[in-house]
């Protein structure tokens, strides 16, 4: 069943059509909120908590819009609130080389360790910038939302996400031209 | 000064898609059973949700009865506040024109429980105009009723609905009122409907096929988001 339908029937207090819809989405929610706090229980609860607040806030979901940016700026609105409680930064790291999920190009082990350690550098990098920028990165190039999705879910203008990305991409182009040159 | 134009935009921008698909999330955990599992319960739940926990020694109760107590007091001690009350409260020509000019229209069949109810308080009252306006303007929550309310699932029932409007003292009627029929965490629509101009509505409903012999519920909702019910049992 579409994604309308059963926020429809979701709203009319249908609590199984809204556990569809919840599994339609706790995956992107659930990395939302991880990149957010960084810790996985942390995510967790964040995630269940925003599904939670979220039905209780069907009633002001424009019917036809879409879901996941709403669903998300409710998901990233309780991840923050319990990561500034908690006191802590988001600390996120790369899988191993062998789990990838991209297929490696063809290229020297040499050359392959050095990419290994530009994106480890990137990373910590992405983990230095302000929270704002940090988000439109996550949100942006991490979790692949477009750029009016991630304007939704941060609650910003769509010429705000696209400042703080270009703002936030010159940051990280002088981090790692510093990082080259040490 | 580093040169930071050995990379390109681009390349930060590849680079950054490339980290996104590495990035070493743990495994999603289920949220949806448990999600519904706490939504259900709270449904179920005789006590509403309380969106203020009050400390022990903040019972509500007790919170109340201070609350009286000194509503009383300041009445009772401002003269100037216990004059405009009982000027307020008391029978007179302007409570009376205020009534008439609030009364909700009321015309119809299915008003005469509307009219005798009125009828019956201001009787009880004495039939003062001040009476009858504060029963015109009062606030009348949407309230509905099935009948029979036990029947066997597959069985035919009439649900009445009374107070489906949009505000107090004369809103429009409710439309698009879900009626859903529950029963251990599970949920039938039964239909969607609009009140009439007397803000009530009459239909023949039937009790869901699948529903067990035990208690349930028909729920009314509107698009408001407010809510009313009534118990329901079905029967063998």
């Amino acid at each position: 069943m579409e994604e309308t339908k059963l926020a429809a029937r979701a709203r009319a207090g249908d609590t199984a059509a809204y556990e569809r819809l919840v599994r339609m989405h706790q995956a992107v929610a659930f990395r939302a909120a991880y990149l957010v706090t960084g810790d996985a229980p942390e995510a967790e609860d964040a995630t269940q908590e925003a599904f939670i607040k979220a039905y209780r806030a069907l009633d002001r979901f424009r019917p036809g819009a879409p879901f996941r940016p709403w669903l998300l700026t409710i998901v990233t609105n309780e991840a923050r609130n319990r990561r500034r409680s908690a006191g802590r930064r988001a600390k996120l790291s790369l899988q191993a080389a062998a789990e990838g999920h991209v297929v490696p190009a063809p290229v020297s082990p040499e050359a392959a360790v050095v990419a290994a350690e530009r994106r480890e550098e990137l990373l910590a990098s992405v983990g230095e910038l302000s929270e704002g920028e940090r988000l439109v990165i996550s949100y942006r190039y991490f979790l692949g939302l477009s750029e009016e999705e991630t304007a939704t879910t941060l609650g910003c203008a769509r010429g705000t996400v696209k400042s703080r990305a270009s703002r936030a991409i010159a940051r990280l182009r002088k981090a790692m031209a510093r990082e080259e040159d040490a | 000064m580093p040169d930071d134009r050995r990379f390109s935009d681009e390349e930060i921008e590849h680079s950054l898609r490339d980290i996104g698909a590495r990035m070493e999330y743990p495994t999603t955990p289920d949220v949806a059973s448990t999600v519904r599992r706490k939504l259900d319960e709270e449904e179920r739940s005789p006590e509403p949700r309380r969106i203020l926990r009050w400390p022990p020694f903040l019972a509500p109760r007790w919170t109340a009865v201070a609350a009286a107590l000194v509503v009383i007091c300041v009445v009772a001690l401002s003269p100037t506040l216990h004059t405009t009350l009982s000027d307020l409260f008391a029978p007179g020509p302007r409570a009376g024109s205020d009534a008439g000019s609030a009364a909700r229209p009321e015309s119809g069949a299915s008003e005469a429980r509307h009219k005798q109810e009125a009828g019956t308080a201001s009787q009880a009252a004495g039939g003062t105009a001040a009476d009858q306006g504060e029963a015109a303007t009062s606030c009348s929550s949407p309230s509905i009723d099935a009948v029979p309310a036990r029947a066997a699932a597959g069985a035919k029932f009439l649900l009445r609905g009374h107070d489906f409007s949009s505000g107090c003292g004369g809103g429009t009627p409710s439309r698009d009122v879900t009626i859903l029929f529950r029963q251990d965490g599970r949920t039938w629509k039964l239909t969607t409907l609009d009140a009439d101009r007397n803000m009530a509505f009459e239909a023949g409903l039937r009790v869901p096929a699948g529903a067990e012999p035990g208690p349930a519920r028909v729920q009314a909702i509107l698009r408001s988001g407010e809510r009313t019910e009534e118990r329901f049992i079905v029967l063998r």
